[in-house]
């Protein structure tokens, strides 16, 4: 019975072409995705020493296979939920349900033959990337061995499970409403699910929670490798851990669960069981009595055909067509989904992230944008067909279809109805971030701000698919062709820019991206935007006309018929509507061609670049060591035209010869965006030029003898803005220009940084290569309504006309690193111990201006404590708008900071890091740690800047905050180190030659000084360091300090025990593997506790995992009570892998930790600790 | 108020022809539509109802060019299509009110007037707030025409309205269309010969897209006088008669003899005594004449 069952439904799916239209359409995709992505489409990329992501390592297909099976799971409604559905559909079900079939035959067969038809589909992506990898024109550095068992695994674990599950839960719900839709509005359901879980469970740090609830196990995969590193991406399999197995488990039973209360309740009836939420009142129909009319006479009434009622009309249905989808239970069930994952979304970021942001409209408006524009880009494509088809579906369409309402009015009523639902769903995305902003106690509610964002920006990008949907469910007739076409085209455009497609003319409604600042607002982002919104809406205009073409009124027609009533249809207002959209869409076609031709270095994509450069450094790197005269000191007149975004300056360097030996070829970098112009005292012809590089090389004339200087004079304007391309910085608000709009002297060009003890390297600082500290005197203009700020202390401020101008001058030498500030700011100044603190914002944001004072005050007070005075008299933080970074840097006596940290949520409660006192202490802490210490051009030296400074912040963090919350940020730097090297892209250096990996400078570097700190003690640590800044401090001449010879410094002064720290932290790459073995508790006869505790400690190097290192090591145990209050801390030096401690407590003790301090970098530290067995 | 069609010819793309040149003129009144089933009535009333556009021909209503000009039509049009469905879960009075919008109705007050009044013509009027997707087939058939008669329509067409109702829900059916069919041009097909005999004041034998025949039901029957005979034979005997006779219609008696209907210009035999003519006899002779004619 079974067995028939099964093969006459698997024999329906396998005759229907639709199956294969299926597998060859995904098959495409998958190939083109692979092809795209191993460069087949793109030059070959320039060599290079960095490990590239292999394209077909376990875990990309594995990863890439999970991109598709979110694409496969809608095949389960169209395929898995029609088998059932079709029975009732057809009306099937009257006659079937009454023959001899057993339910649990019927339902299983319809299943598991559809389920085999799906697995089928899905594995033509597989099919498509094992092929792909034969295919030849691929970039063998991004191929490795091909990995059958990753495909196997792949396949075994992740795809087809996922599948089963959703599987069966699109089967039963559809089998037990009857309604094919609810299949599809199951699919959203996961993946808003999966949202939820994702950001919730993931937020609070629920790793194991999440693992288990993921429905596509993607966390549950990625929690199991994460302390991968690329290299291992790129060979090993994915282990299979207990979690995933648990993970699949987990949903298998769910599944299994939902099937069998469905299987309950499912009976061979003619009625679904549906879901009553009301009790339906029991009154049968009672049979009327039959009057028999005669000579009744029909109202005379008025019947109106004017434009006017029938636009009423059509109000009035689309009004019917809203109520059919909002008074749906699966609407109310999407919307109830939704709003939790947009609600959790935003909570994410507003309380659970690490940097966690106020919820300013801002915020809350861009965090579930992206997502909540996708769902209601499904719900459209789901409830256009849903419209369209309704009338047919109801098999109400003969009755409606004679009536003598015009076609567009139909068809307009839809799409209002649609349009109607999306302003309803961008409405309740309001009201989900008002009800944040609420929660978290925020009540400036920008209304007009969310009003802007989400009905002026989101909702015509929703309206072109809402028409272009309507157009493809008109087109097709059937919901689910059209709705797989349209999931297709979505999936297709969205991939083009791999295959290298990135034309704005091509990438249907993508328009540039805004962005938002509060300084600033949307800047100049807008004009670009509506420009391409506007292309697209005439496209979607003119395939709407097509979809009144095309309307299906009646009797189901050919195609051919179709084509032929259309013609009769087109009539001329239609045709000139057509014509219009048609001139229209290519005339603003143009001018988006016109526009992205002109692209600049900006635009060019990283492959072009790199090409470029390479071209370029063929022929300029033999400049690359050449001596240069070094700017000693700049004067600059800087004038800034906010309104207009440009600016213009004029200045001078005064260019020393420092060497030993005359100098005749200066090598002249001016800025990309920039105009440049200059003059030289002495004359000088041009050798070489590069116009793409703005990279010259001339030849004076005269040569500047050894200790001579020259003046440099230049003239520097931007170039205007394109519409796709910002060349300019000047903003209309907020302007942040830095030194790199001005012409710099020699051959940099940010690559790799020199070994330390190369000793060229120690000739520059890392800072620049054509200047040692500067003087800086600067007189800035800039409009009536706003501050402009330079380095270097006000000396002078007046208006002339309509313009601010000020004077600006350093007393002491600083490094050229250089920001310019203009905007309309609100200032907080307080003078603190002789130095005037100053925090210059956007008005309204001052919700962090008390903890920023407190940062500096805190690092000012730590750093002069502890190592040297303040070289300068004055510390100012300036605000720049969030759309030119995210950052915060020291720059002179400035510390420029984004926006988005003045709007970082504070409030610590569950000991979450302070982020603007922590940002504002790290920043000043620069001041001694980088800008009094410069380090030299060399590998390392971020060690010398960044580790200190980061390692100093986490000290202020604890004298201020205690040592829990402390322990926190340790415990965020160490999540910083293992993410960062999950995507490094090159094998670990040692922490001496550290380049510009954030991972390592930051969060290794931190934990690494921690440790030091701890063992040496923080005082000897601090005294070390302050004789090593002390022979440096405000250095103005080569040699830099380097790494080394901090390290050097700390060798000579750690103690013998302690050697092994200095080698194993900045010389190698060294991991501990430890873990608790066994505790057992004994009650002493005197009412104590004896604790035996079995632990192993392995210390290794990175690549090296089997080979154990020799110990001689301290690790600390501590012991933990119920509350989790510390009860003993021992301290212990380890000399062999496997050891045993006993501890005498006087509290019942309940936790083992090994190495509660995170001193000792170990991959694994959840066997670390153990929960104490009676 | 005359509806014509003439050189009506539609071909299904299965190659079925549905309509083959058909030409038929109907006055006011109840006009019926005779046909066996797939004899092309569905086809040629959807065609007539804008439904569905034929490959060739010419229908007019009233000085509209029904093919050039739907939407006048619609205006005057009354349909009733052979099955039809609902929006689930809505109810009657909500139903009409929507279809009363769609025909044109602008004012609430005077939907919510006719609304009333065809509920309460259909018998309707105590259920108007249960959803029609639970009413029983003869209930269902009554909303059929109650959403009809919204627009006071000049053209009614009714597909097959009768088939699957009991006598009772029959008879109200008919009584209905009847009162509206005096002053309207009323389209009425059906393969129940006793329809139109109770109703129609016109009517058209119908079957492989063509009209076989058109004529008033009493002029029909009439002409018939003295040629239609009947005789009791046993049951063996039917085959034999078959092949001597126009056998029109047979039907088995509970002794398990037969009655046999012959049409003859004269008695046939001894064993026949006259008949008094029915329509169905008439129907019975236009389709054994179509089947002779055409191969």
């Amino acid at each position: 019975m079974f067995k028939d069952c099964y093969f006459y439904e698997l024999g329906y799916w396998l005759r229907k072409p639709v199956t294969y239209i299926y597998f060859v359409t995904f098959f495409a995709f998958a190939f083109l995705v692979f092809i795209g992505s191993a460069g087949f489409f793109d030059s070959p990329p320039a060599a290079s020493t960095k490990t590239i992501r292999l394209m077909n390592s376990p875990y990309e297909i594995n990863y890439t296979l999970l991109y598709f099976t979110k694409f496969f799971l809608f095949l389960l409604p169209a395929i898995v939920g029609v088998s059932i559905y079709k029975d009732y559909k057809y009306r099937m079900h009257s006659i079937l349900y009454t023959f001899p079939i057993k339910k649990s035959s019927y339902l299983l067969a319809k299943f598991l033959s559809t389920y085999t038809i799906v697995a089928f589909i899905s594995l033509s992506a597989g099919l498509a990337f094992y092929l792909g990898e034969h295919m030849p024109g691929l970039h063998s550095v991004k191929l490795g061995q091909i990995a059958p068992l990753g495909y196997l695994q792949a396949y075994a674990m992740y795809v087809l499970p996922t599948l089963f599950f959703v599987g069966l839960l699109v089967f039963s719900v559809v089998a037990y409403t009857r309604n094919i839709y609810a299949g599809f509005m199951l699919v959203i359901v996961v993946f808003l699910f999966q949202l939820i879980v994702e950001n919730w469970l993931g937020g609070m740090g629920w790793v194991d929670a999440l693992s288990v609830l993921d429905p596509f196990a993607q966390h549950t995969k990625e929690y199991a490798i994460q302390s991968w590193t690329v290299l291992d991406t790129n060979t090993k399999l994915i282990p299979i851990s207990k979690v995933v197995v648990f993970n699949r488990l987990f949903w298998l039973a769910f599944a299994l669960l939902s099937f069998s209360a469905m299987y309950r309740k499912f009976a061979f009836h003619e009625d679904s069981p549906g879901f009553r939420f009301r009790k339906p009142k029991k009154e049968p129909l009672t049979r009327d009595k039959i009057s028999i009319p005669i000579n009744f006479r029909l109202a005379d009434l008025e019947y109106d055909f004017s434009w006017k009622q029938q636009l009423k009309v059509l109000w009035k249905l689309s009004r019917i067509e809203l109520a059919y989808i909002s008074r749906s239970w699966m609407f109310l069930v999407l919307l109830f989904f939704g709003i939790l994952a947009v609600l959790f979304a935003i909570a994410k970021v507003t309380n659970f992230e690490e940097i966690a942001l106020l919820p300013v409209t801002k915020v809350v408006l861009t965090i579930p944008a992206l997502f909540f524009t996708m769902i209601m880009t499904l719900t459209t494509f789901l409830y256009s067909g849903m419209l369209v088809q309704r009338a047919k579906t109801t098999r109400m369409n003969a009755l409606i279809d004679v009536t003598p309402v015009p076609n567009w009015v139909l068809l307009f009523s839809k799409v209002t109805a649609l349009l109607q639902m999306q302003l309803i769903l961008l409405f309740v995305l309001m009201l989900a971030g008002i009800v944040i902003q609420l929660v978290n106690g925020y009540y400036n509610f920008e209304i007009g701000l969310y009003l802007f964002q989400l009905y002026v920006l989101t909702f015509p990008l929703l309206l072109i698919w809402s028409f272009v949907s309507i157009f493809i469910q008109t087109l097709f007739t059937n919901t689910y062709l059209g709705l797989f076409v349209l999931i297709i085209g979505w999936l297709g455009f969205s991939g083009l820019p791999q295959l290298g497609i990135t034309s704005k003319l091509i990438l249907f409604n993508t328009p540039p991206k805004t962005t938002y600042s509060d300084m600033n607002g949307y800047g100049e982002t807008l004009a670009p935007y509506f420009l391409v919104v506007a292309y697209w809406l005439l496209f979607a205009l003119f395939f709407l006309m097509l979809a009144q073409l095309l309307w299906v009124r009646g009797v189901p027609q050919s195609f051919k018929e179709r084509l032929q009533l259309a013609k009769k249809r087109l009539k001329k207002p239609l045709i000139l509507g057509m014509v219009c959209c048609l001139i229209g869409f290519l005339i603003l076609g143009f001018s988006i061609h016109s526009a992205e031709k002109e692209k600049g270095w900006a635009a060019l994509s990283s492959t072009d670049r790199n090409n470029v450069f390479a071209k370029f450094k063929e022929k300029f790197q033999k400049y690359e060591n050449r001596d240069q005269p070094r700017i000693t000191s700049m004067k600059v007149q800087l004038d800034i035209f906010p309104e207009m975004n440009s600016f213009l300056a004029k200045g001078s360097y005064v260019l020393v010869n420092k060497w030993d030996r005359p100098l005749d070829t200066l090598l002249v970098k001016t800025g990309f965006d920039e105009h440049t112009t200059f003059q030289i005292a002495s004359s000088y012809k041009i050798v070489e030029q590069d116009s793409i590089m703005k990279f010259t090389v001339l030849k004076l004339n005269q040569t500047i003898a050894p200790g001579d200087s020259i003046r440099f004079g230049f003239e520097v304007r931007n170039k205007t803005n394109t519409l796709f391309e910002r060349n300019s910085n000047v903003l209309r608000n907020g302007t942040f220009l830095l030194n790199d709009l001005f012409p710099r002297l020699g051959y940099s060009f940010g690559e790799d940084s020199k070994h330390p003890t190369d000793s060229t390297a120690v000739r520059n600082h890392i800072g620049a290569v054509d200047a040692d500290l500067i003087h800086f005197e600067a007189t800035v203009s800039t409009s009536k309504d706003q501050i402009a700020i330079a380095p270097g202390y006000l000396e002078k401020q007046w208006v002339t006309g309509n313009r601010n101008y000020y004077h600006y001058k350093t007393t002491a030498p600083i490094k050229y690193i250089l920001g310019i500030n203009s905007g309309r700011f609100h200032s907080k100044k307080e003078d603190y111990k002789g130095v005037g603190l100053e925090v210059y914002h956007h008005p309204g944001h001052t919700y962090n201006l008390t903890e920023m004072m407190n940062g500096l005050k805190a690092a000012l007070d730590y750093n002069t404590k502890h190592f040297a005075p303040y070289q300068h008299k004055q510390a100012r933080i300036i605000e720049f708008p969030d759309s030119e970074g995210s950052f915060a840097t020291t720059m002179a006596n400035s510390i420029p900071m984004s926006e988005i940290r003045f709007i970082a949520n504070t409030d610590t409660a569950d000991n979450k890091v302070d982020l603007a006192f922590y940002v504002t202490a790290h920043e000043l802490t620069h001041q001694w740690w980088g800008n009094q210490l410069v380090g030299a051009d060399a590998k390392g030296s971020r060690m010398l800047s960044e580790s200190i400074t980061e390692y100093i912040t986490l000290d202020i963090y604890r004298q201020q905050y205690g040592e829990e919350v402390a322990d926190q940020f340790l415990e965020q730097q160490r999540n910083r180190y293992f993410r960062g090297r999950r995507n490094a892209d090159e094998k670990e250096p040692p922490l001496l030659l550290v380049g510009e990996q954030k991972h390592l400078f930051y969060g290794k570097g931190a934990m690494v000084f921690n440790t030091l700190g701890h063992h040496l003690g923080r005082d000897t640590l601090n005294s070390i360091l302050k004789d090593f800044l002390c022979d440096y401090r405000l250095q103005s001449k080569p040699p830099y300090p380097t790494s080394i010879s901090l390290v050097e410094r700390l060798k000579s002064r750690a103690p013998d025990s302690l050697q092994y720290l200095t080698k194993d932290l900045f010389e190698a790459v060294t991991f501990y593997d430890s873990k608790i073995k066994k505790t057992t508790l004994k009650k002493t006869t005197d009412g104590r506790y004896e604790l035996d505790v079995d632990f192993e400690v392995r210390k290794y190097i990175d690549d090296r995992p089997e080979e154990s290192l020799p110990l001689a090591d301290f690790v600390e145990i501590g012991v933990y009570d119920q509350e989790g209050t510390l009860l003993h801390i021992e301290n212990q030096k380890v000399i062999q892998e496997n050891n045993n401690i006993s501890i005498l407590l006087n509290k019942k003790p309940m936790k083992v930790q090994l190495d509660p301090g995170l001193y000792c970098i170990d991959k694994n530290i959840e066997d670390n600790e153990q929960i104490i067995g009676n | 108020m005359d509806l014509l069609v003439s050189n009506l010819t539609k071909t299904y793309a299965n190659g079925v022809k549905a309509l083959d040149d058909l030409h038929l003129q109907i006055k006011p009144g109840m006009f019926g539509l005779l046909g066996p089933n797939g004899a092309g009535k569905s086809s040629l009333m959807r065609t007539i109802a804008t439904l569905q556009n034929p490959d060739n021909g010419y229908i007019s209503f009233n000085g509209i060019s029904v093919l050039d000009d739907p939407m006048a039509l619609r205006k005057v049009l009354g349909y009733l299509p052979q099955s039809f469905g609902v929006y689930p879960k809505v109810s009657a009075l909500r139903l009409l009110d929507y279809f009363a919008v769609l025909k044109g109705i602008a004012s609430k007050k005077d939907r919510q007037r006719i609304v009333q009044q065809v509920l309460e013509l259909t018998n309707l009027f105590e259920v108007r707030k249960k959803s029609v997707s639970g009413y029983s087939g003869g209930m269902k058939q009554r909303f059929g025409i109650a959403q009809l008669l919204l627009n006071n329509p000049k053209l009614i067409i009714v597909d097959e309205p009768t088939a699957g109702l009991d006598p009772a829900e029959r008879n109200r059916f008919l009584n209905v269309l009847r009162e509206v069919g005096t002053k309207n041009t009323v389209i009425f097909s059906t393969h129940i010969v006793e329809d139109i005999t109770e109703l129609c004041t016109d009517m058209a034998i119908m079957n492989n897209g063509r009209i076989l025949q058109q004529n008033t039901p009493s002029k029909a029957i009439s002409e018939m006088e003295g040629k239609i005979w009947t005789a009791v034979i046993k049951s063996e005997q039917l085959s034999q008669f078959k092949s001597l006779y126009k056998v029109l219609s047979s039907g088995y008696k509970q002794d398990n003899t037969i009655a046999v209907r012959v049409f003859a210009d004269a008695c046939p035999d001894a064993t026949f005594s006259a008949a008094t003519p029915n329509l169905e006899d008439v129907y019975f002779i236009a389709l054994e004449k179509d089947q002779t004619v055409s191969p």
